[in-house]
This record gives C-alpha cells, sequence and structure tokens, in this order.
C-alpha cells in the first residue's frame, strides 16, 4: 500500500468544509446557539461603549476639585489681587482664575442663550469670582478647610465648594467600568461552556463515525479537527454578530450621549463604536469557540475512539 | 504476514482464546470457523488492535502488535482492511464519501482519491451508485461499498467478520469471489464464518477455534 501524505493546507481546508457542511445540517440549533454567543458577547461591548460616553460628559476641569469665592461687590481691584495671590500660596492650590462680575454676566447669558439679558440691568447684579482649582488628588477635608477659611475672609461674599458631582459620577463611572469587566470575564466562561457543550452533543452525535475514522487509520487529530472548526466558526458568527449589535447599541446611546455632551459644553467629542469596538468581539468570540470546542472535542473523541 | 504466539486472552476468568499459535504467510486466504462464542470475534479484535492479548504475541508484517505506540496504531491500521457483517456505513453520507474515507482520514494524495475510489467501486459493481445515500440501497449493495471501503488503500492484510451473514447464497458466493480476487492481488484474508457450507465450497486454509482454542489449522 502507498499512502502519499498531502497535510497541512488540504486537511484543514477539507475540515473546514466539513464543518460547513455540519452546521448545515441543523440550521437552526447551531444559528441559536451563535444569536445566545452574539448577545453574550455584546452585552459587556455595549455597556462598554455607554460607559465611555458617559465618561465624556464630565468636564475636564470638573474632574478636580474646585472652589468658587464669589467676593464682596465693593472690594477692589488690588485687594483681589491679593487674595488671588495669597489662595495662590496654599497648598494644594493648582490654579486661580479670577472671573470678573461682567465676564460672569455674559457668559450667562451666551450659555441660557439669551443675549440680551446683559443689557437688562442697570448695574451688573453679579460679583467677581475667584475660581480655584485644587490638584486632583486633595482630599475633600483639605478644600473643606479652606473653603471655610475664605469664608471668614472680609473680603469674601460666600464660598461654594464645586467637588461634589464630578466626584461622584467619576467614582460611578469606574464602579461601572470594573462591573462590566466582571461582567465580561463571566461572559468569557459562559461562551466556552456553551461552545463545549454544543461540542460534545455534536462528538457524541459522530461517536460512530469518530471510531470508524479510528479504525481505518485516522488519526484523533483528524477526526477532531470538523468539530473544532465548528466551534470556530460558531464562534466567528457570534463575534460578527455581537460587533453588529455594538455598533447598534452605540448608534442608539451615542445620539442621546452626543446632545447631552454639547449641552454641558464639551464640543468635537465623538461617541460611538470604533473599529477596535467591533473587532474585538469578533477576536474574542473566534478565540472562545476554538477553545471550547478543542476542549470537548479532545476530551469526547478520545473516548469514542 | 500474520503470527500468533501462544496467544490468550481473558476476561475475568473467562477465557476467551487459550493459547493460540498459527501464522499465516502473505497472499494466503484462510476461514476463521467456530461456534458463536467459540472466539474468532476476539481473534480479529486482537488483529485490529482493538484488545491487547492477555498474554503472547501477535506480529502482522513488521509489527508487534504489543508494542505499538499511540502514533504507530493508525500506521499499522492503514495497511488493514476491515470488513463487518454490518457494514457501519455513514448513513448521511454518499457511497462515494464513504468509500473514500480511508483515504481521506489517512492523508492520501487528494487528486488521487477520486480514481482509486472509482477503481474500488468498480471491483464490487457499484460504480453507478456512487452519488447516491446507503439508505437507498439493499443490504447486499450496502455489504459490496464496505467491502469497497475496506479495500480502497489497497490494504496488505483484509479482514472479514462474517461477511456474508445477512446475504443470500447467490450475493454470499459473489462476495466471496470478490475475496478471492483481492488474494489473487496478493492480499492476506482472514474470513471469520460460522456458515459451514461457504467455508467446504472454497479451497482455502481453516482454522477452527473451539472455547478459545485452535483445534484445526496450526
Amino acid at each position: 500500500m502507498s499512502v502519499s501524505i498531502h497535510g497541512g493546507y488540504h486537511a484543514h481546508w477539507e475540515a473546514l468544509l466539513d464543518a460547513l457542511w455540519r452546521l448545515r445540517k441543523d440550521p437552526v440549533r447551531h444559528s441559536a446557539g451563535v444569536l445566545v454567543m452574539a448577545i453574550m458577547l455584546a452585552l459587556p461591548g455595549v455597556s462598554w461603549v455607554a460607559l465611555r460616553g458617559l465618561d465624556l460628559l464630565i468636564p475636564a476641569e470638573a474632574l478636580t476639585p474646585g472652589i468658587s469665592v464669589f467676593l464682596q461687590k465693593d472690594a477692589d481691584e488690588a485687594a483681589l489681587e491679593g487674595l488671588a495671590d495669597e489662595i495662590n500660596a496654599e497648598e494644594g492650590v493648582f490654579l486661580v482664575e479670577l472671573v470678573t462680575a461682567d465676564r460672569g454676566l455674559q457668559a450667562l447669558s451666551e450659555l441660557a442663550g439669551l443675549t440680551e439679558l446683559a443689557g437688562a440691568f442697570d448695574t451688573n447684579p453679579l460679583p467677581d469670582v475667584l475660581r480655584v482649582l485644587l490638584a486632583p488628588d486633595t482630599e475633600a477635608g483639605v478644600s473643606r478647610e479652606l473653603a471655610l477659611r475664605l469664608e471668614g475672609d472680609p473680603r469674601v461674599e460666600f464660598v461654594r465648594l464645586d467637588q461634589g458631582i464630578s466626584a461622584e459620577m467619576r467614582n460611578a463611572l469606574v464602579l461601572g467600568q470594573r462591573l462590566v469587566m466582571v461582567l465580561a470575564v463571566m461572559v468569557v466562561a459562559a461562551i466556552v461552556l456553551v461552545v463545549t457543550g454544543a461540542t460534545r452533543i455534536e462528538v457524541t452525535r459522530a461517536r460512530a463515525e469518530i471510531a470508524l475514522v479510528d479504525l481505518v487509520g485516522g488519526t484523533m487529530r483528524y477526526a477532531r479537527r470538523p468539530f473544532i472548526y465548528m466551534g470556530l466558526l460558531q464562534g466567528a458568527g457570534g463575534g460578527f454578530l455581537a460587533a453588529g449589535f455594538v455598533w447598534l447599541g452605540a448608534e442608539l446611546v451615542g445620539a442621546p450621549l452626543s446632545r447631552l455632551v454639547v449641552l454641558y459644553g464639551e464640543t468635537g467629542s465623538a461617541i460611538g463604536a470604533g473599529w477596535f469596538d467591533l473587532l474585538l468581539p469578533l477576536v474574542v468570540g473566534t478565540a472562545l469557540g476554538g477553545l471550547g470546542a478543542r476542549l470537548a472535542a479532545r476530551t469526547q473523541s478520545i473516548a469514542f475512539s | 504476514m500474520i503470527e500468533f504466539q501462544n496467544v490468550s486472552k481473558r476476561y475475568g476468568a473467562r477465557v476467551a482464546l487459550d493459547d493460540v499459535s498459527f501464522r499465516l504467510d502473505p497472499g494466503e486466504m484462510s476461514f476463521l470457523v467456530g461456534h458463536s462464542g467459540a472466539g474468532k470475534s476476539t481473534l480479529l479484535r486482537q488483529l485490529i488492535c482493538l484488545e491487547a492479548p492477555s498474554e503472547g504475541r501477535v506480529l502482522v508484517g513488521n509489527f508487534d502488535l504489543r508494542r505499538l505506540t499511540p502514533e504507530q496504531l493508525p500506521i499499522y491500521r492503514r495497511k488493514v482492511g476491515v470488513v463487518f457483517q454490518d457494514p457501519q456505513l455513514l448513513m448521511d453520507r454518499s457511497v462515494y464519501d464513504n468509500v473514500a474515507l480511508p483515504l481521506q482520514a489517512s492523508g492520501f494524495d487528494r487528486k488521487a482519491i477520486p480514481h482509486r475510489v472509482e477503481a474500488a467501486l468498480q471491483q464490487v459493481d457499484l460504480t453507478e451508485l456512487a452519488g447516491i445515500l446507503p439508505s437507498a440501497l439493499s443490504s447486499g449493495q450496502r455489504q459490496r461499498v464496505g467491502i469497497a471501503r475496506a479495500v480502497v488503500h489497497r490494504p496488505a492484510l483484509l479482514l472479514a467478520d462474517e461477511p456474508t451473514g445477512n446475504l443470500d447464497p447467490d450475493l454470499s458466493k459473489k462476495i466471496m469471489k470478490l475475496f478471492t480476487q483481492f488474494r489473487n492481488h496478493g492480499v492476506t484474508v482472514l474470513i471469520a464464518t460460522h456458515e459451514q457450507a461457504l467455508v467446504e465450497s472454497q479451497p482455502f486454509r481453516v482454522l477452527r477455534l473451539d472455547g478459545g482454542r485452535l483445534v484445526e489449522g496450526q
């Protein structure tokens, strides 16, 4: 008997065709499996894209704690500059910016869209304000203490701490991102289990065929290969669909988020799924499909040989 | 080609083969006969490496079957063709695919497979049915597909376990004629059967098992 070995590429191509043939034999069951994988893969993907969009809602300067120091109406310019210098010398102070009453009124009218607001008053009712930005790692106690001290200053009308909302939002976002990571890990485990289970069923159904392949001189590698390709194809299909879901989810979430971002004064922020967001489910789905199928095919085929 | 050296096989306290020794030369055709439970299938299972003997050695060509590594086992099996009483065809694959299976599984040159399959189907007179599913075949035709699958890779050793068990006398004669043709091409053939009439109609050596012992044909 002369057997000329022609392995490699041809063997893999035939295994791939065989896998497609097996998938086509029961399209409903396999499609359901692919859909389940797609939904599982899309869940962390869409959540991640949405959280990233929410992140853009927080203006850059709002990420650092700050204090707004509203000054007395009768405070003169020299007194203001003196106070600004004093605050600047305080520990943890990053930047002190003077927002004059006129600039404040102009900004207010622009923000509210009321261009005639500035002309509606005989005298500007707004005080001059010192915006104090603190270093990002400034502890809440330190900023509160500074605010209290400034409140006792005779040049100051009142003081407002600005760190609350942005810090809480940031913490909530970090929590959200961690939850998405935990979800992703659980999804990875679930997909491997789903593919392993599906492959076990496939291999069990083909046990007579595997035993026959073994008997006619086929290797277990040859017997297993179509089932591994089945897992890879299902994983790739699930990943491809998941990428579609992520894109769709990003489009649905992106539009309202973009409007919110504009309202918050940010510009040019693109909220949506990038190529990496779409490629990742495809790669992860294919890899997990292959891994799950390999694990199941290995143990099951050995049992039937 | 085949040499059994004091082979015994036990399943617990039950002795299936008891100190069996014989030798078959290359190109020799023999019948393995005996009552049900005499040990015929057990002896064939040793030759297909589905079981290992409890004692003794089985040599086939250059292979000592007890010492085969997992890597050598497929290589050995590619030199053996097996015909079963139930041909064990893949019912969702065409006749062609069933016959091509040993070639595909052994990494045979892909371009040469169609020619080989056609030649094997020609030998069993089933060329016209290559494209259909086994479910559309009669039991005799299925058995012939099983034989084509067993010889498509041109094995040096052909083993058959009750190959005519489900067939009428006319078909049995045709199948035996096929085995004789393979022997004429240098294939060593060992046929396990309990059909005494079939054995007596053929001029070949008989190995008779009784209670696991070889009582005729050493």
